[in-house]
């Protein structure tokens, strides 16, 4: 049985073919502007590297902000959903899913048996999201890859207070001019959006395991500066940005194996 | 047509004179039947004697009993259905602007400034004078007192005591209040009146304990002024005996809002006035309001004997006021009654009393009772505050949530 | 014998009561909002309702919250166990002044009611209340002197006020404030040749010392502080008649400088007036701690006032430490130099 995931987010667009539930495919696109021709180019991309043709596809799951456009996924659910269980699906143990996308983010918290028991997202602003270290990483002009080392370099961070993405690049500008090192006021920008997130997850509730998914996981800054925080040890998944669509695959198992 | 809507003058003048509510009330007869006829017809009238001079206006905040203003012969006018009104033919955005110019806050509470915005821009009926009680909010009372201001009409303040044993004092300021306006209160009329429509509410509530749902939240909420502003009229009577006729009917019919009807949802606080989605993504997944908390019949009838007792309890009983863990097991029971398989909490903007609660109110009734709770932002009055993707994912993950609890799909 | 801490949220609960039935009494003053309860009220909310919150969520003591405002009110419904939630008028008439004055006697009864019968007696209990209502009656009496000796040394600071009050007005510890009081007698008074505009400081709750410190170091003189953090907690006296004593305590409370939640409007309004003609004010600065109702409501209403009568006002809004921020900076920059220059023309 073949299914795929199709998560069309506002930045990528990934695609995940599960053969019953073994993970044989992938491939990550940027969205751009039409957002279902892309959906389409990544999903026959992925099944040319497959040779396979999209009939030969049991099912198809479409989620993330995209979704709603994908005519020819067979149903449409949410990332929260998606999200929820490809995390558990990749790490059985997680009950808390921190998810950090480059526009959005989000926190999942799961039950005993890894179905969703609450979430809360983050969809309205830049801070707490990857555009904000974009955005960072644009003014001090270091290569985005290169940030969250950086910031490691640091063990004192400077005081970034702004919540705001704007007024923290207000911050930034005032800080370089003082002299601060790159590496300071990395650590504190990456602590700003620790703390926004650990404020999401507060809300939800922290419960272990806790599973980081979404782009911004490549940033060991980041990734370490909230296993500290936090306290606790994060699984981190070797293809993070594709646990929404492999999520997505696997509901869409789960749905072809209740039909039959 | 449109351009003589748009003219501020035009419709100022349309609201002062009575032929523009005889047309309106002929359009209402020919258009619309049934409850939501006498909905339009009550809405109709009530707006008309606002703006003539036949009978005191009085503005009050939401909360005051009608019965109070319908006994000394008032005509009960509320700006916060007026913001509802105008939310959702569209205008509100221009009553906001003013009221901002005039330096009212953001952060206050959309329906507050919407007020504020209608009776700057000089579309509202002027008062007689103002009444305001001080459940629910602080916001309310501040507005109307500062209304009261520009208009230099008495205004009042009936602080509603907190618990049950204290309603001596409020009974003590009702009559006071009815001293000053120097008016002798027609109860009888208008209790009996009141108790009327009350039976009909109360049948119609337990109609809407039966599966399928044939009254959905949303309908109910677009009818809510009904509730605030409703009892102690004739037509109130009218609407709420031709609801509970038509649920009954449709009940009968198996009439369902939706086919495949799956989950029966309770909605907390009011819902936004101005057209939007939340209900049409939450019917695609195959759920639907059951019941709102607005709806609840928290008073007792009102007796003619102690018509001042009547009237603070009333005010006292409110499901919103007193304390938090009371409310919590109102809901609990409503949660039972009406077979609710989630709750959706809406916090508006700039609603402290409703946004305060909900953080305890999930805690208690997910965390503690293992019911899916659901906060949603937004603002009932503002449809500039209204991103309908976010919400849709949100409103959408919600019902994947119970889905999945309910071991569905 | 040690005494229990009990603690209160508002400055309409009176503190005589509390200290006649045995408490050492503290007002939380939180200095920032804490980690602790922070999913339990929402972000876009009043910073002190949160900061309390945080601060008293995990508290032992014994807690009194007055339902100053809807904010309030949801901290109580939070906390569990809040011994008294106390209910205050809004206007002041007979009526309400009687109902807040049953509520003091329930408080009463609440915090005797497994005191020693000796503490009960009736007759016992008054005695200790005009013991309490003269000591705080000299107390506060220590805090005017303290206020009027910052106002008349230029080098004094109005947060030591706020220091003094945080640290000793609630254990009426006399002699502590005799001290502050002393210790700016012996400021050296250099006149300096500079003017500097007076400005009053308005707020519902004005959160911390970061904003006068701001105005002061901006090269102003703050010549009030109107908020409960500041003069209102202790400017005013209860009647020393002891007929009854719970009368009087209602009323002067009552009575006292209004608070912004208080809506009787033209008393509010003469009081403002009052202190800017008394206290020779070149301006007002009102802060608005963000997400506050009551103060919003109150300074539209007072800047009616302030525009028809041409007097200089400005709002400020912020959080916690909001005198370091630079927003805030550069308003009260640019309104002192519109001050300056105005209080220039007129000379």
């Amino acid at each position: 049985m073949l299914t795929a995931g199709i998560d069309v987010g506002s930045r990528t667009t990934k695609v995940v073919v599960l053969d019953n539930q073994k993970w044989i495919g992938e491939k990550i696109q940027k969205t751009g502007a039409n957002s279902i021709k892309r959906a389409e180019e990544v999903f026959d991309l992925v099944l040319d590297e497959l040779d396979l043709k999209k009939e030969d596809i049991n099912y198809i799951i479409a989620t993330g902000y995209g979704r709603v456009n994908i005519s020819f996924a067979d149903e449409k659910v949410t990332e929260i959903t998606c999200h929820g269980l490809g995390a558990h699906k990749l790490f059985p143990g997680t009950k808390t899913i921190i998810d950090i996308g480059g526009q959005d983010s989000k926190v999942i918290s799961l039950d005993d048996s890894g179905r969703v028991d609450d979430f809360i997202m983050n969809d309205k602003c830049a801070a707490g999201t990857g555009r904000f270290l974009e955005v960072m990483a644009d003014n001090l002009e270091v290569p985005l890859e290169n940030i969250g080392e950086l910031s490691l370099k640091s063990n004192e961070p400077a005081d970034i207070s702004s919540t705001c993405t704007v007024f923290a690049e207000s911050e930034v500008i005032s800080l370089v001019a003082e002299g601060v090192k790159k590496s300071k006021i990395l650590r504190g920008l990456h602590k700003a959006i620790v703390r926004k997130m650990i404020g999401m997850v507060h809300r939800v509730g922290l419960n272990k395991e806790i599973t980081m998914t979404g782009g911004v996981c490549h940033n060991n800054g980041v990734y370490e500066i909230l296993e500290k925080e936090l306290g606790f040890k994060i699984n981190r998944p070797s293809k993070p940005q594709y646990v929404g669509a492999y999520g997505a695959a696997n509901l869409a198992n789960i749905k072809l194996k209740k039909q039959n | 047509m449109y351009k003589l809507f748009n003219n501020k003058t035009f419709i100022k003048k349309a609201l002062n004179i009575g032929l523009s509510y005889e047309i309106a009330k002929i359009i209402a007869h020919w258009k619309a039947e049934g409850f939501m006829k006498e909905a339009f017809l009550f809405n109709i009238e009530e707006t008309k004697k606002a703006y003539n001079n036949n009978k005191p206006t009085v503005w009050c905040s939401t909360f005051v009993p009608s019965e109070l203003i319908y006994s000394i012969g008032g005509v009960p006018f509320m700006p916060e259905v007026a913001a509802g009104f105008v939310s959702k033919i569209g205008m509100a955005a221009e009553t906001l602007h003013k009221a901002e110019s005039d330096w009212f806050n953001n952060d206050l509470c959309s329906i507050h400034r919407c007020g504020t915005g209608l009776m700057l821009e000089g579309y509202m009926p002027e008062p007689d004078y103002i009444i305001a009680s001080s459940h629910l909010c602080d916001g309310a009372k501040r507005y109307l007192q500062h209304i009261s201001q520009e208009y230099e009409v008495p205004f009042y303040l009936l602080e509603t005591s907190y618990y049950n044993n204290e309603i001596k004092y409020l009974i003590k300021q009702i009559k006071e209040l009815i001293d000053d306006i120097g008016i002798t209160p027609n109860f009888e009329k208008v209790f009996k009146r009141s108790n009327k429509a009350y039976n009909y509410h109360k049948k119609v509530n337990e109609l809407r304990k039966k599966d399928p749902v044939v009254f959905s939240g949303e309908r109910a909420l677009n009818l809510v002024t009904m509730e605030f502003m409703s009892f102690g009229s004739k037509k109130g009577i009218k609407f709420y005996k031709k609801l509970a006729n038509t649920l009954e009917k449709r009940i009968r019919n198996n009439e369902g809002i939706i086919d495949q009807q799956r989950y029966r949802l309770l909605w907390l606080h009011l819902k936004p006035y101005y057209s939007q989605e939340i209900f049409t993504t939450l019917r695609e997944k195959k759920a639907v309001i059951a019941f709102e908390e607005y709806y609840q019949l928290y008073w007792e009838k009102l007796n003619i004997d102690k018509p001042y007792y009547s009237l603070a309890k009333k005010m006292i009983n409110h499901f919103g006021w007193g304390e938090l863990k009371e409310q919590k097991n109102d809901i609990l029971e409503l949660i039972n009654n009406y077979n609710i398989d989630g709750v959706i909490g809406f916090s508006q903007w700039g609603c402290r009393q409703n946004n305060g609660r909900m953080g305890m109110l999930k805690k208690e009734l997910k965390d503690e009772n293992n019911i899916p709770f659901l906060n949603i932002h937004g603002d009932l009055v503002d449809s500039r505050n209204y991103q309908e993707g976010q919400l849709r994912t949100r409103l959408q993950a919600f019902v994947e949530l119970i889905d999945m609890k309910k071991g569905g799909k | 014998m040690s005494k229990a801490t009990l603690k209160i949220n508002c400055s309409y609960i009176p503190s005589e009561i509390i200290t006649a039935a045995g408490y050492q009494l503290n007002r939380v003053w939180p200095n920032n909002i804490g980690s602790k309860g922070r999913d339990l009220l929402p972000t876009n909310y009043c910073p002190y309702s949160r900061a309390f919150l945080s601060e008293i969520i995990d508290e032992k003591d014994k807690l009194i919250l007055a339902n100053s405002c809807d904010a309030m009110r949801r901290v109580y419904d939070i906390k569990n166990n809040i011994s008294y939630l106390l209910q205050v008028p809004r206007k002041i008439n007979k009526t309400n002044i009687n109902f807040y004055k049953e509520k003091l006697i329930e408080i009463q009864n609440l915090l005797l009611k497994n005191k020693d019968k000796q503490l009960k007696n009736e007759i016992s209990q008054n005695k200790l209340l005009e013991k309490e209502v003269m000591e705080f009656n000299e107390t506060r009496e220590l805090m005017k002197k303290l206020r009027d000796e910052i106002l008349i040394n230029d080098k004094a600071s109005f947060s030591i006020l706020v220091n003094v009050l945080k640290n000793n007005y609630y254990k009426k510890d006399k002699e502590k404030i005799k001290k502050a009081i002393k210790k700016i007698k012996n400021y050296s008074k250099i006149k300096n040749n500079d003017y500097y505009p007076k400005v009053i400081i308005s707020s519902s709750c004005l959160l911390d010392k970061s904003l006068i410190k701001k105005v002061e170091k901006s090269g102003m003189e703050v010549v009030a502080l109107d908020s409960c953090l500041g003069e209102r907690t202790f400017d005013f006296e209860v009647d020393k008649n002891y007929d009854n004593i719970m009368e009087n305590l209602a009323s002067s409370y009552l009575n006292k400088k209004l608070c912004p939640r208080m809506m009787d409007l033209n008393k509010r309004l003469a009081e403002i007036k009052d202190l800017v003609f008394n206290r020779n004010a070149d301006g007002l600065i009102y802060f608005i701690p963000k997400f506050c109702d009551q103060s919003s409501y109150d300074f539209k209403f007072i800047k009616e006032w302030a525009q028809k009568n041409n007097f200089p006002i400005l709002k400020l809004e912020g959080e916690y430490n909001a005198g370091q921020k630079g927003q805030l900076t550069t308003r009260i920059e640019a309104f002192k130099e519109s001050l300056k220059i105005a209080v220039n023309n007129e000379v």
